[in-house]
Order: C-alpha cells, then sequence, then structure tokens
C-alpha cells in the first residue's frame, strides 16, 4: 500500500474510537437505512445480465411458437371456408337476412358459359367450393349471349345490378302466401327421368324474390340467383339389376354423375361438383324454368341449406 | 423492547437476546455492512457475526449504547471482510471516502512521529463534540456509518448539495485541528 493510502487507512481506522455516545446520536434512522446508495444499473450488477438473457431467450421462443400455432389455426380455417364448410351460413330470420347480398367487385356480373364452363371443369377433387359465387369464383363478363338468362344477366351487370345470391329460405313464412306451400314436409317423391322437382324451400324462394311475392321494400338488387344443390337420379348396376337411386350414393353412379356434370358445364349452367359428388348450381330463374334434363336421369333442386 | 432489557436477555444467556437485536437493529446494522461491502451474502455474515461477538462479549460487557456498540463490532467485521476480499481492489466506497479524508491528513515536519489510532481517535473526538449538532451527525454518518450522499441527505432532511457541502467545511476543519493538536498520521 502506498504511504498515503496508510495514513489514509489509520484516520478511517482512528474513526473507531469515537466514543459510544456520538455514534449513537449520528446513528442513522431506519428509513434511511433503506436507502443506500444509488443503485446499480439493475443489468450492472452480478448475474443479473445472464438472467436477463435467459429470460430473454425464452421469451422470444414463446413468441415464435404462438406465432406458428397461430398461423396454423388461421390456414386450417381458411382451408374450411375454402372447402365451402361455411358458405352460405345464414340465420333463419327475415328473408332479406337469410339471403347473401353479393355485390360483385367489378361492375359486371354474370355466370360465363364457356369460361365457368372451363373454370369449372375439374376433377372433382378439385371441386370443393361447391360453386358458391364468392370473391375467389371466377365470374368474368359475358360476351354476348344468345343464351337469354346469359344475355339478360350481363346486360344488366353492365350496368352495375348487384345480384342477391340466394341459398336457403326461412322455415318459417306466412300462411296462405302463393307458392308458399308448407316446408314441413321432408319427403320427396323420386324425380322421374327426364323430369325436374324443385323443393318447397327453392319454389318459396323463388316465388318470394322472383314472382313478386316479397312482402318487404324491395333495396337495389334486381337479380337473384339460387345456389342449389342438385340430386341427380339414374339407373345404376347393383349386384347384376338396375337400380334407380341417387347417383353419388354407389361408385358407379359417381360415374355417371360427373359425366353428367360435364355435360351440364357445356350447356352453360354454372355447376360444381364437391368431393363428396354433391352438385350444386347457381342457378337464375330461368334457367331453372328452362333446365333441359336428360332423359336418363331425374333431376330434385333445393337450396344448398334446405 | 429497550436497550437495556435486551441487555439483559444477553446476560440471562437468553436466545431471545439475539432475536430481540435482529428485529430492533438488524436492518441498520445490515446497511451499515452493505456501505461497506456492497454484497449482500458478505452483509449478511458479518450481521451474524456481530450477533455472534455480541453473544460473546455480553458479559461482560455492559454498553451504555448498545446500538453503537453493536455498530462498531459490525464495522470492524465489515472491515475484516473487506481487507480478506479485496486485498488489493477497493470498494468504490472505499475508494471515495479515501479520497475524501486525504485532505485531512496533516502536513507535518516530523514524518518519523506517527500516532497511535487512540491518540487519533481522542483527537477526533475532540473535534466532533466542539462541532454543531447537525454537521458532526453528517460527518460520522459518512465516515463512520460509511452512509452515501444520498441516504445522508435523505436522514438529515437536507439537499444533497447541502451535504456535500457541509463535509468540505468539516474536512477542512478537521485538518487544521489535527494540524493545531500537532497529530500526524
Amino acid at each position: 500500500m502506498k504511504a498515503r493510502d496508510i495514513q489514509i487507512r489509520r484516520l478511517l481506522d482512528a474513526m473507531m474510537y469515537l466514543e459510544d455516545a456520538l455514534i449513537e446520536e449520528a446513528a442513522p434512522g431506519e428509513e434511511s437505512a433503506l436507502i443506500g446508495e444509488k443503485r446499480t444499473r439493475f443489468w450492472k450488477r452480478k448475474g443479473n445480465l445472464r438472467k436477463m438473457t435467459a429470460c430473454a431467450a425464452i421469451l422470444f421462443v414463446a413468441v415464435v411458437s404462438l406465432w406458428v400455432w397461430k398461423s396454423s389455426f388461421t390456414a386450417k380455417e381458411r382451408s374450411a371456408l375454402d372447402n365451402g364448410q361455411n358458405a352460405g351460413a345464414a340465420s333463419f330470420g327475415a328473408p332479406a337476412e337469410c339471403a347473401e347480398e353479393f355485390v360483385p367487385e367489378t361492375n359486371t356480373v354474370g355466370v360465363k358459359n364457356k369460361n365457368a364452363a372451363d373454370l369449372n371443369a375439374q376433377m372433382p377433387a378439385d371441386s370443393a367450393d361447391s360453386g358458391m359465387i364468392t370473391d375467389k369464383a371466377e365470374i368474368a363478363v359475358l360476351e354476348a349471349d344468345k343464351d337469354v338468362a346469359t344475355g339478360d344477366v350481363a346486360d344488366e351487370s353492365k350496368d352495375g345490378t348487384i345480384v342477391r345470391l340466394i341459398e336457403e329460405f326461412p322455415p318459417k313464412f306466412e300462411q296462405g302466401e302463393k307458392g308458399g306451400g308448407s316446408n314441413a314436409v321432408k319427403c320427396y317423391k323420386q324425380p322421374e327421368k327426364g323430369g325436374c322437382v324443385l323443393y318447397n324451400g327453392l319454389q318459396a324462394a323463388i316465388d318470394y324474390w322472383d314472382n313478386a311475392n316479397n312482402t318487404i321494400e324491395l333495396a337495389e338488387p334486381e337479380r337473384y340467383l339460387y345456389h342449389v344443390a342438385i340430386d341427380v337420379f339414374g339407373d345404376v348396376a347393383q349386384n347384376g339389376r338396375m337400380v334407380y337411386e341417387e347417383l353419388r350414393l354407389s361408385d358407379a353412379g359417381k360415374e355417371l354423375l360427373y359425366q353428367e356434370y360435364e355435360r351440364l358445364l357445356i350447356s352453360g349452367i354454372c355447376v360444381s361438383l364437391s368431393e363428396d359428388f354433391q352438385l350444386t348450381g347457381t342457378l337464375s330463374r330461368e334457367e331453372l324454368e328452362n333446365f333441359e334434363p336428360s332423359a336418363d336421369y331425374g333431376y330434385a333442386f333445393r337450396l344448398v341449406n334446405e | 423492547m429497550e436497550d437495556k432489557a435486551i441487555i439483559a436477555l444477553f446476560w440471562a444467556r437468553s436466545q431471545q437476546a439475539i432475536a430481540e437485536t435482529s428485529a430492533k437493529y438488524g436492518k441498520r446494522l445490515h446497511q451499515l455492512s452493505m456501505n461497506i461491502l456492497h454484497n449482500y451474502e458478505d452483509a449478511q455474515e458479518c450481521v451474524n457475526d456481530t450477533y455472534h461477538a455480541a453473544w460473546n462479549t455480553l458479559p461482560p460487557q455492559k454498553p451504555d449504547f448498545l446500538f453503537a456498540y453493536l455498530a462498531r463490532l459490525a464495522r470492524n467485521a465489515s472491515f475484516d471482510r473487506y481487507d480478506y476480499n479485496h486485498a488489493k481492489k477497493r470498494t468504490a466506497t472505499i475508494v471515495s471516502l479515501s479520497k475524501e479524508l486525504e485532505c485531512c491528513i496533516p502536513a507535518s515536519n516530523e514524518p518519523e512521529r506517527k500516532s497511535e489510532s487512540v491518540e487519533i481517535g481522542a483527537a477526533l473526538n475532540s473535534f466532533l463534540q466542539a462541532q454543531p449538532k447537525d454537521m458532526r451527525r453528517v460527518f460520522i454518518q459518512r465516515y463512520w456509518y460509511a452512509q452515501s450522499i444520498r441516504a445522508i441527505a435523505a436522514d438529515c432532511g437536507i439537499s444533497e448539495g447541502k451535504v456535500k457541502s457541509m463535509l468540505f467545511r468539516m474536512r477542512g476543519k478537521l485538518k487544521i485541528y489535527l494540524e493545531q493538536e500537532g497529530i500526524t498520521i
């Protein structure tokens, strides 16, 4: 130690010989005992930097894990939506609330014949969207077509018409309305070959929207498209005999159904075939009324949520 | 519990004496040790050594001021620990105290004669008793209790600037006093 340091230390040591009375008198209060020197910064204290680093690493891993989990969860939700599982879910309420209002991003809306056929001409496994018109649906402006429905839609679409997509009709509707039959009947007769059957809900929706039975004030929509499920019935070979049943219930029937699906596409009907071979389509009233069935099959049309 | 009662417990060799001492003075003793060592574990150890020393020395000792007695024990233990831990290095407190007291060392034309610590201590007692109470309190808190400027200011209810100025004046006075007394360190 330097001489100076020794001197200083001697002075400090000499302080030990101060009288007890002076020491007692100058004793700091208990409150000041809690106030030490200026506290060293937390991260400068021994070992704390290491602890902070460890905590930061754990926090980072937790955040990344949470982000990955949320991303996968969101992807699953989107996948479910793409499969049309949530498509068209509307609550049973006033008719205006039931119907999905479809507002195209462009000013033109319509069902494209050829393009729709091209776009919808997919393998069944790919057609998971059941043909509902969504933002992802490829709808384009039609060229002038000789088909009345298509041409009418195209013409009107050019004017920026809003098309309302009807997917369900409320189970409760006023008694006595024309065309408004009871919806309590759940059993329907199989459609005959070459014939079509419209379920009560669909018929009621058509009557309500298109046939001016709407009791609520009409808003902007002027065109209505009905999102329908089409059950196709035909002869299917089973155990050496032909059975007339819904085509999608058997493998042989599914092959026939796929052929019928392609035929309808070529004919200009906007249809789609889902993974479980449920044929769906988006048709206007005119298309439903003018539907040309195949002589070999019977068709039952119903709203997708019916 | 009063100091006399605690001393009586020590004399009666009752373990309760330690508990009562810890309850009454534990925090202050710990703070005193922390001011010197700046290490919680070492300070706690020194406080425990203090209790142990008090147990061993009471009896026969019967101090008039129990806290001063305990604080002296704690201070000794802390400085011993400090010397043990930092043979060459010094804590910031000791460095700052040393620097401040450096100016108190009187100049002497007789370097060979060195006063004993007892003699110096006696001189310090005389010097401090002649000083105003508040200045004396600040001086002892700083150089005996090794309190920080901030803690002294909080305890005395004055600003830190005033504490510093009081210490500065006290150091100057001490140096003059020691020179006048012929004390050589």
